[in-house]
């Protein structure tokens, strides 16, 4: 075989599909049973969990009939009991009426003892139902379908959040079923105002995309701009609400999220009630809220739940935390290199004995640190559960003595470093703390670089950066910036629950007051009363 | 409209003091000493009262012409190619003092903080982040002003409070002595720091209840006044005048002081770390109004393909403008209040007024539209 013929019969080979897909244009429901059975097969060839069953309607003169579902998607036993049974045993007068004109409406209306069924007109429609987990039922002599809800598939029970946890607070968390998150929101907000509005995305996985909303509340511009981001997606599949989030965001070059995520109901109805939107995805328990503020990221579920005094103790603490994960490695780098007139003496001193024997600047010292950290982290999340507790003895020990009796790094580092770290961990949300972990090593450079300066110039960078970020129309630093002072009783404090009657105004929600004036309790100042009331 | 933002009173009024403070707390103090001696706080207050005048002619533009600029205004009264030629000047005097203001940024950092490290460190990278700011357009721009409002007010009054010990009240006597024409000569530095307060006339129409405004651009002036006095006040009670008028950044070696308890002590890179923020966001303003100006003279759709050449032309300009760091003093302290107060600081602005509220009044109001 010489060169030619070869490459001709490698691009032959090439270009012929092994399978093509199948183009449902091509069928119709038909009136001929057999033919519809087979072409649900030619459709379905292939697909071993698809199950095609024919059997006869019971009666005087037996009819052909079919069903079609998806194995591991149905109730087994709904479809045994309400609709083999009754249908194949067709008991009393009803059998009597029976005939092959009237089959499909005697059935669908007298007999098939299933709540939600819908009839189906077309192959494509057909298809789809078999394949979200509804079961087809035809009858022979006509050419619809009837569709059974009988949806019932494993799936994880409701457990307690992973990501999230709270000491006081519901220990719900969403589940992976979009029905089940859904009944979990509703069994929170119960009013027909909250709408939950279904689109379906993605080629070939189908997603449900659920959009939530309480009407009346949620600003009908943010609704509109929701539903308008989502239409433009054309994918072919979405498997978690992260491909949500990149495909709608506002500023897709930003390495600060710009959706806030939670696994939790009582989260999403919170931020529902504040006039927000939340979107579900199915098959993935994180729920997209938009819009966000930065402020909401050291915001923890609990501080709602616990004393306000407590609350906004910790968010203070919080807020530090987000400060000294972004900055102490630099402002420790700048200050040991740059700036030591700073340092007082004896602490000068003392850091200087300790950086004797260390052959590296501190800049490099610190980055040197900094990575392994972050391996040590990721390692920790990667590996399985048994063999994690090593890594993080090994980590320990490596970090806090080897590297320093070794003479690599200072003291001082391992220290800043581990501070560094707990306060990146005691950020409530993991997309911020990361950010903030990625952007220390840009600072750090700089730090080592120009000092206070650079360090400058980096914070100044991502101010120009966040002042020009918007969530669905709602500036990033709200409140702070544009400053509204109304809010700032929910941004580094959280007020008293009878202080907070407005929500906040930057989301723009359509009715502002959240509650009646003048909650704040206080006892009965009529002593009399009271002792009438203790008789 | 060229620009699609629009900001509040509250964020004009910040704006006003990051168009004039940062700059000037550096500055003027040294400055206004070497004149005016003892009396150096005097002469601040007394140019804030010219300052002040200069505010109320801005407002003006704010309360008769909430739907022109600056040079809106300058059409009208002086007609189309005579309008045109303000826009030009104007222009010119954003280039020029806002090269000024890059280049005594980058010489503060290299005399004072770093003097190992270039000028042109600090020269390009301060224009790289005031160009990114300009590119997001006026409304970030109001909001840095607000983020970074009470990181620079609160570090400003650190300094003043905790310096406090070592003042020497005594240093001011004997007060306005035999010094009259020293006190308005120094005065006149101050007055012209002030006198940029003419740039808010430039964004007139994008200011949210225009009507109002007027009051926030005088308190502004007031505030910067204030703390410039306060400030001055401070060096001479510290250094005595004999030694601030040498000092090239009084503030900056007022934080050098500054020691609490042996654990607090000279915090002047913090101090200088703040007032970076507070000098980049006045270059970014200067930035923004320049692209702002050029574009409504010449009608442009955007004004965004200008920022980069701006940027270059700024930058090569800010190095060129001046051989040292001494002939910029002498520049600052003599020839640029002259030029600058008479003609873009008051003189353009209360012609261009005056004209154009005669016209109007001739007129008629209709022609207000």
């Amino acid at each position: 075989m010489d060169m030619n013929q070869w490459k001709e019969k490698r691009q032959e080979k090439a270009v012929k599909p092994v399978e093509i897909a199948v183009d449902l244009g091509q069928f119709f429901l038909e009136q001929d049973i057999k033919k519809n059975q087979q072409n649900f097969e030619t459709i379905f060839r292939k697909c071993s969990d698809i199950v095609n069953r024919p059997f006869t309607v019971g009666g005087k003169d037996g009819l052909d009939a079919m069903l079609v579902y998806t194995d591991g998607l149905i109730d087994k036993d709904t479809i045994n009991n309400f609709l083999m049974r009754s249908v194949m045993l067709m008991m009393g007068d009803k059998a009597d009426e029976l005939t092959k004109k009237n089959a499909f409406q005697l059935l669908k209306d007298s007999v098939i003892s299933i709540g939600e069924v819908s009839v189906v007109k077309t192959i494509e429609e057909a298809v789809d139902k078999v394949l979200v987990g509804e079961c087809i039922f035809m009858v022979d002599g006509h050419t619809e379908g009837l569709s059974l809800s009988v949806r019932g598939w494993q799936s994880r029970g409701i457990t307690e959040p992973t990501t999230e946890t709270v000491v006081r607070g519901p220990r719900e968390g969403l589940t992976e079923t979009l029905r089940f998150n859904t009944a979990m929101l509703r069994r929170k907000i119960k009013s027909p105002d909250l709408k939950i509005e279904v689109k379906v995305k993605g080629k070939f996985t189908k997603t449900d995309v659920a959009v939530c909303y309480i009407s009346g509340l949620a600003n009908q511009g943010v609704i509109h701009e929701v539903f308008q981001r989502l239409e433009r997606i054309d994918i072919d599949g979405i498997l978690e609400s992260s491909y949500i989030e990149e495909l709608i965001e506002d500023e897709p070059w930003s390495p600060f999220p710009q959706m806030e995520y939670t696994e939790r109901p009582d989260v999403v109805a919170a931020n529902l009630l504040e006039g927000r939107v939340a979107i579900m995805v199915d098959g993935t328990p994180f729920v997209l809220m938009v819009p966000t503020v930065f402020s909401q990221f050291i915001q923890s579920p609990e501080d709602y739940y616990q004393r306000f005094f407590l609350s906004s103790f910790f968010r203070i603490g919080r807020f530090l935390a987000l400060n000294i994960a972004l900055l102490l490695p630099s402002v420790y780098v700048a200050s040991t290199t740059f700036h030591q007139e700073m340092i007082p003496t004896p602490l000068l001193i003392s850091i200087a004995s300790q950086r004797e024997g260390v052959p590296f600047p501190a800049l490099v010292e610190a980055l040197i640190m900094e990575l392994t950290f972050e391996l040590l982290r990721e390692a920790g999340v990667r590996l399985p559960r048994a063999v994690g507790q090593a890594v993080s003895i090994v980590g320990a020990l490596v970090i806090g003595d080897a590297a320093v009796t070794a003479g690599i790094v200072s003291p001082a580092m391992v220290i800043v470093v581990a501070v560094t770290a707990l306060a990146s961990f005691s950020l409530p949300a993991f997309n911020m703390a990361i950010t903030l972990r990625m952007l220390r090593f840009p600072i750090i450079i700089l730090a080592g670089t120009l000092g206070f300066y650079g360090i400058m110039v980096a914070l100044l960078a991502i101010l120009i950066h966040l002042t020009g970020l918007r969530s669905f129309g709602v500036p990033y630093l709200a409140p702070v910036a544009p400053f509204r002072f109304s809010e700032w009783r929910d941004v580094l404090v959280r007020a008293p629950w009878w202080a907070m009657d407005y929500r906040p105004r930057s989301i723009e929600a359509r009715d502002l007051k959240r509650q009646a004036e003048g909650l704040m309790p206080e006892p009965s100042q009529n002593k009399d009363e009271e002792e009438q009331a203790d008789d | 409209m060229i620009e699609k933002g629009r900001i509040g009173n509250w964020q004009l009024f910040l704006i006003v003091l990051f168009i004039i403070l940062p700059t000037a707390i550096l500055s003027v103090p040294g400055v206004t000493t070497v004149l005016a001696k003892q009396d150096g706080w005097i002469a601040v207050l007394l140019a804030t009262a010219a300052g002040t005048t200069m505010a109320v002619v801005i407002g003006m533009y704010y309360k008769y012409f909430p739907q022109q600029s600056l040079v809106g205004v300058g059409e009208i009264a002086l007609g189309r190619w005579l309008g045109k030629l303000v826009g030009i000047g104007y222009i010119w005097f954003i280039l020029h003092a806002n090269s000024i203001i890059i280049r005594e940024f980058g010489e503060f950092l290299t005399t004072a903080v770093m003097p190992r490290t270039p000028l042109s460190v600090f020269n390009i990278s301060v224009v790289i982040l005031a160009a990114w700011a300009v590119y997001q357009g006026l409304e970030p721009i109001g909001r840095m002003a607000e983020f970074i409002f009470p990181l620079v007010m609160p570090a400003t009054l650190v300094v003043v409070v905790l310096v406090f010990r070592d003042a020497e009240p005594m240093r001011l006597l004997p007060v306005a002595h035999q010094n009259v024409k020293g006190i308005l000569a120094g005065s006149m530095v101050p007055a012209s720091w002030m006198g940029e307060v003419v740039l808010v006339a430039l964004i007139t129409p994008y200011v949210y209840q225009q009507r109002r405004s007027i009051l926030w651009v005088v308190a502004g002036v007031i505030v910067v006044g204030l703390f410039l006095a306060v400030i001055t006040m401070n060096a001479t009670m510290v250094f005595g005048f004999q030694n601030t008028r040498h000092l090239l950044f009084p503030t900056y070696s007022l934080a050098r002081i500054i020691s609490i308890g042996n654990i607090i002590e000279r915090v002047e890179s913090l101090v200088m770390a703040i007032w970076v923020a507070g000098v980049f966001l006045k270059i970014a303003i200067w930035f923004y109004m320049l692209v702002l100006v050029t574009g409504e003279t010449f009608a442009l759709r955007s004004y965004k393909p200008l920022i980069i050449p701006y940027g270059f032309v700024q930058i090569a300009l800010s190095f060129w403008l001046f051989n040292n760091f001494m002939e910029f003093i002498s520049f600052i302290g003599t020839t640029w209040p002259v030029y600058s107060i008479g003609i873009f600081e008051l003189g353009i602005p209360v012609i261009v007024l005056l004209i154009a509220l005669v016209r109007r009044k001739v007129r008629g109001d209709n022609a207000q539209a």
